[in-house]
C-alpha cells in the first residue's frame, strides 16, 4: 500500500507502519472478530517462521509470517474498525496498510460478524470471506449458504472448518480471486469527495466515521457521521442475513445451559472458588514455590550467581563499591537476573498459561460478568478482574495489563489497588508459610478479612474522590469452547517474551537504585529511622524495620525477613498485614511511573507507607488491648 | 422505560442507547436501536442480553441509560432487525442522503 498512496508515506514519520516489506510482497491481513478462529489460519499460512512484534504502548502483539509472495499479518480480533481500545487501533492501523483482506467469519455469529465484514468492504480493500465453524453452526440449526453470501458481499467466500483444516487450501488459492466488495454508492460518492485530500479509501472511511487519530495523521477535521454510517451498514448486513441464512428451530444445548450458570451467583459463585483454588494450588504453590524453588534456589543463586560474581570479580575485583553495585547482594547482575529469570519467569508463564486458559474456553468475559457489580462498587467493571488476578502474580505485570481498561480513572484505581492492597505470588508465598507458623486458618481468615475490608474500603474511597466516571461493562459472550493447547502455548509465549522484554530494564533500573541506596548507607538510615516507628507503634521488635525496608527492593525479600525474628501469633499478623500494604517493589514503582506519571506514582508509594502504618498500628493498638 | 427496568425474560425494542461508543459498539453486535431482544437482569450481576445466538452483558449503569419499549411480537428471526413499525419511521432519518447538506 505505502507504495501506491503518497498521503501514507508522507506520514509515516508519525508511526503508522507496522511491518516493513520488500517491494512486490502483498500484505495479506488477517481480520476478525474475537474468537473466530483466526489464529488458525495465520499458523495454517504461515508454518513455524513467524515474527511476532508488540505494539508499542500496548498489550497487544501483531504476528506476521511469510506465505509465497505474501507478507501474512495477524490483526487482534475486533467487532469493528475503529480507535475505540488498544486491539481495534492497532488492528486499524494493520488494516490500514493491507492489500488484501482475509476476513475470517462466524458461522454461528454471522449478524455480529457481518458488520465488521461490510465495514471492510466499505474501505474499498480487495478481500476473501472465510466462512469458518460451518460444522458448528449446522448443529445449531443454522445453514449459511456461501454462493448466496458471494452475490450478495461480491467477494468470494470460502466454507472452512479450520479446526479440521477443512477448506484452508481453498482460501489460500482464492486470495488471487480477491475482489473489492459491494458497497452503498451514495457513501462511496462520499469517500470519493475525501479521497483527494486523505489519499487512501480506507482512511477517508475513518475519517468519515470520526476517527480522530487518522483525521490528524492527515490535518483534518474528523466528520461525526458515525451513527449515521453504522445503522445504514446494519441495516444492509440485516437485509442480507435472512437471504443467506435458513434457520431452524433448536434447543438450547448443553454448553449454552452451562454458560448461563456460569453467571447466575448462585451457581456461578462456588464454580468461581473451585477455579480460584485450582489456580492457587497451580501458581501459588506448584510454581510459587516447587519450581522458583529449583529455578531461583538451584539454578540462580547455586550456580549463576556464583559464575556471574566471580567474572565480576576478575574484571572489578572485588570489595569496591563498584563491585558491589554490578554484583553485590544487591546488584544490577545478579540481582535482575535472578529475579527476572529465577523468579518472575516462570510466574510470569503461569499466569499468562492460566490466563490463555479462561481467555480461550470463553470462561474469562463470564467472569467479568459475575463479578461485575461487586466491581462497580468500588469504581471498576467486571473487565477488571483481568488485572486483579495477574495482580496475585506479579503487581507489575498487572499494572501493564490495566492499558486494557475503559479509561484513565480505571486504570488509576486498579494500579492503586494492586500497590496497596494485593499482595504478588512472590511475596504470598512467604505470607502463606507465615501464617502457617503464626497459628494456622484462624490467623489465615483474620488476614485475609483484614486485606478484604481494606481493599473494599480503598476502592470505595479512590472510586468517590478521583474525579470523572467509570465506563460500564459491554461484553459479547462468547460460546464456550474447550482451549486448543497450541494455541494457548503459543499466546502464553507471546505473552510472556512480551513482558519480560518491556519489564527487564525496570528491574535492572531497581536493583541499581538499590544499590546505590545500599552503597551510600542510605538504606540502613533509612531503617533506623522506621525503627522507632516500628517498636512503640506496631509494637515489633526494632530488626522487623530491616524487613520492610527489604520489602522495597523485593516485597517478598522483606516478608521472609520476618522468619528469623521468632515474633509471636499475634506480632505475624501485625508484621504481615503491615507489610502487604507496604510499598510495591521497586520495579514496580518504576512502571507505575511510566505508566501513570510521576505524580500518581508517589501518590501510590507515599500513601502505601501512611496506610500500612495506621492500618498496622491499629491492628496492633487492638490487639494489644485484648 | 429502561432496559434496568425491564422485566426479566420479556422480549424488548431497544430505543435509545444513551452512550456513544456504547450505541456503536452495540450495532456492532448486533443489538442496536430498534432491535428486539430478550434482556434479562441476572441476580447480583449485569443485565443479560440475547438476540438470536448472541449474549451480550451489560453493566446496570449502561442499562439504566438504554430505553426500551416492550415488545410483545417476540419477532427474533434474523433480517427483521427490528425495523418495523413505529421504529422504523423514527428512525428513517438514518439513511443515506437524507440529511440536507452533509460533507463537502
Amino acid at each position: 500500500m505505502s507504495g501506491q498512496s503518497p498521503a501514507a508515506t508522507g506520514h509515516c514519520c508519525q508511526g503508522t507502519t507496522v511491518v516493513e516489506v520488500p517491494e512486490g510482497t502483498r500484505k495479506v491481513v488477517l481480520v476478525g472478530n474475537p474468537n473466530v478462529g483466526k489464529s488458525l489460519f495465520f499458523n495454517a499460512f504461515t508454518g513455524l517462521y513467524v515474527d511476532v512484534s508488540n505494539y508499542p504502548g500496548t498489550t497487544v502483539s501483531i504476528s506476521s509470517g511469510r506465505m509465497d509472495d505474501y507478507l501474512i499479518l495477524d490483526s487482534p480480533g475486533v467487532y469493528g474498525v475503529s480507535s475505540f481500545n488498544d486491539e481495534e487501533t492497532v488492528a486499524r492501523d494493520v488494516i490500514l496498510e493491507a492489500d488484501i483482506v482475509v476476513n475470517v467469519v462466524d458461522a454461528v455469529h454471522l449478524e455480529r460478524d457481518l458488520f465488521l465484514t461490510q465495514q471492510l468492504i466499505d474501505m474499498g480493500l480487495p478481500m476473501v470471506v472465510a466462512l469458518n465453524m460451518v460444522d458448528e453452526a449446522g448443529k445449531r440449526g443454522l445453514r449459511v449458504d456461501p454462493a448466496a453470501l458471494s452475490r450478495e458481499l461480491g467477494v468470494p467466500v470460502i466454507p472452512t472448518v479450520a479446526t479440521q483444516r477443512e477448506g484452508l487450501e481453498e482460501v489460500k488459492q482464492a486470495l488471487s480471486e480477491a475482489r473489492i466488495g459491494v458497497s452503498d454508492p451514495i457513501l462511496q460518492d462520499r469517500l470519493l469527495g475525501l479521497l483527494d485530500r486523505v489519499g487512501s479509501k480506507p482512511e477517508a472511511l475513518m475519517i468519515l466515521e470520526g476517527d480522530p487519530y487518522v483525521a490528524e495523521r492527515h490535518g483534518v477535521e474528523p466528520q461525526g457521521m458515525r451513527d449515521e454510517l453504522y445503522m445504514a451498514r446494519r441495516q444492509r448486513v440485516n437485509a442480507i442475513l435472512p437471504r443467506v441464512i435458513d434457520r431452524r428451530e433448536h434447543t438450547l444445548d448443553l454448553r449454552t445451559r452451562l454458560g448461563h450458570a456460569l453467571i447466575r451467583p448462585l451457581t456461578g459463585l462456588p464454580v468461581l472458588v473451585v477455579t480460584l483454588f485450582l489456580m492457587y494450588e497451580l501458581i501459588g504453590v506448584l510454581v510459587a514455590q516447587i519450581i522458583v524453588g529449583f529455578t531461583e534456589g538451584t539454578v540462580m543463586q547455586g550456580y549463576v550467581e556464583p559464575l556471574l560474581r566471580s567474572a565480576a570479580q576478575a574484571v572489578l575485583g572485588d570489595s569496591n563499591a563498584l563491585y558491589e553495585l554490578v554484583a553485590g547482594e544487591f546488584g544490577v547482575l545478579t540481582l535482575t537476573v535472578t529475579y527476572v529469570i529465577g523468579l518472575l519467569l516462570p510466574l510470569v508463564i503461569g499466569f499468562y498459561l492460566m490466563l490463555s486458559v479462561l481467555e480461550d474456553s470463553g470462561y474469562l468475559p463470564r467472569i467479568a460478568a459475575l463479578t461485575d457489580r461487586m466491581m462497580t462498587s468500588i469504581g471498576l467493571n467486571g473487565r477488571a478482574v483481568i488485572p486483579m488476578i495477574l495482580g496475585f502474580g506479579c503487581i507489575t505485570m498487572a499494572t501493564i495489563t490495566t492499558r486494557i481498561l475503559g479509561n484513565e480513572r480505571e486504570r488509576k484505581i486498579a494500579t492503586a489497588l494492586m500497590a496497596f492492597a494485593i499482595p504478588c505470588s512472590a511475596q504470598l508465598g512467604v505470607i502463606v508459610a507465615l501464617l502457617a507458623v503464626a497459628g494456622g486458618p484462624r490467623m489465615a481468615l483474620a488476614y485475609g478479612l483484614i486485606m478484604f475490608m481494606v481493599f473494599g474500603l480503598l476502592g470505595v474511597a479512590l472510586s468517590r474522590y478521583l474525579p470523572g466516571t467509570s465506563t460500564s461493562l459491554l461484553i459479547d459472550l462468547p460460546p464456550l469452547r474447550v482451549p486448543r493447547p497450541i494455541n494457548v502455548l503459543t499466546k502464553t509465549w507471546y505473552k510472556t517474551t512480551g513482558f519480560i522484554r518491556e519489564v527487564t530494564v525496570y528491574f535492572a533500573a531497581g536493583a541499581l537504585l538499590i544499590g546505590t541506596l545500599q552503597v551510600t548507607g542510605a538504606l540502613v538510615a533509612a531503617q533506623d529511622l522506621a525503627a522507632p516507628l516500628v517498636e512503640g507503634w506496631l509494637r515489633l521488635p526494632r530488626e522487623a524495620a530491616t524487613a520492610f525496608i527489604m520489602g522495597f527492593v523485593r516485597r517478598d525479600f522483606g516478608a521472609a525477613g520476618l522468619y528469623d525474628l521468632g515474633l509471636s501469633g499475634p506480632a505475624i499478623l501485625v508484621s504481615l498485614v503491615t507489610i502487604t500494604l507496604f510499598v510495591p517493589c521497586v520495579a514496580s514503582v518504576l512502571v507505575i511511573m511510566k505508566e501513570r506519571g510521576r505524580s500518581f506514582m508517589i501518590f501510590t508509594w507515599v500513601g502505601s507507607v501512611v496506610l500500612a502504618f495506621t492500618v498496622g498500628g491499629l491492628l496492633a493498638q487492638f490487639i494489644g488491648l485484648l | 422505560m429502561t432496559l434496568l427496568e425491564a422485566k426479566s425474560g420479556r422480549p424488548v425494542r431497544i430505543l435509545e442507547i444513551g452512550d456513544a461508543q456504547a450505541r456503536a459498539q452495540c450495532i456492532r453486535l448486533g443489538i442496536g436501536e430498534g432491535t428486539v431482544v430478550d434482556a434479562e437482569r441476572l441476580r447480583v450481576g449485569p443485565v443479560l442480553v440475547r438476540h438470536h445466538d448472541s449474549e451480550v452483558c451489560l453493566g446496570r449503569e449502561l442499562a439504566g441509560r438504554i430505553l426500551v419499549e416492550e415488545a410483545p411480537e417476540a419477532n427474533l428471526r434474523p433480517g427483521r432487525g427490528g425495523m418495523h413499525g413505529r421504529a422504523q419511521r423514527d428512525r428513517r432519518r438514518w439513511r443515506f442522503g437524507s440529511k440536507r447538506g452533509g460533507p463537502r
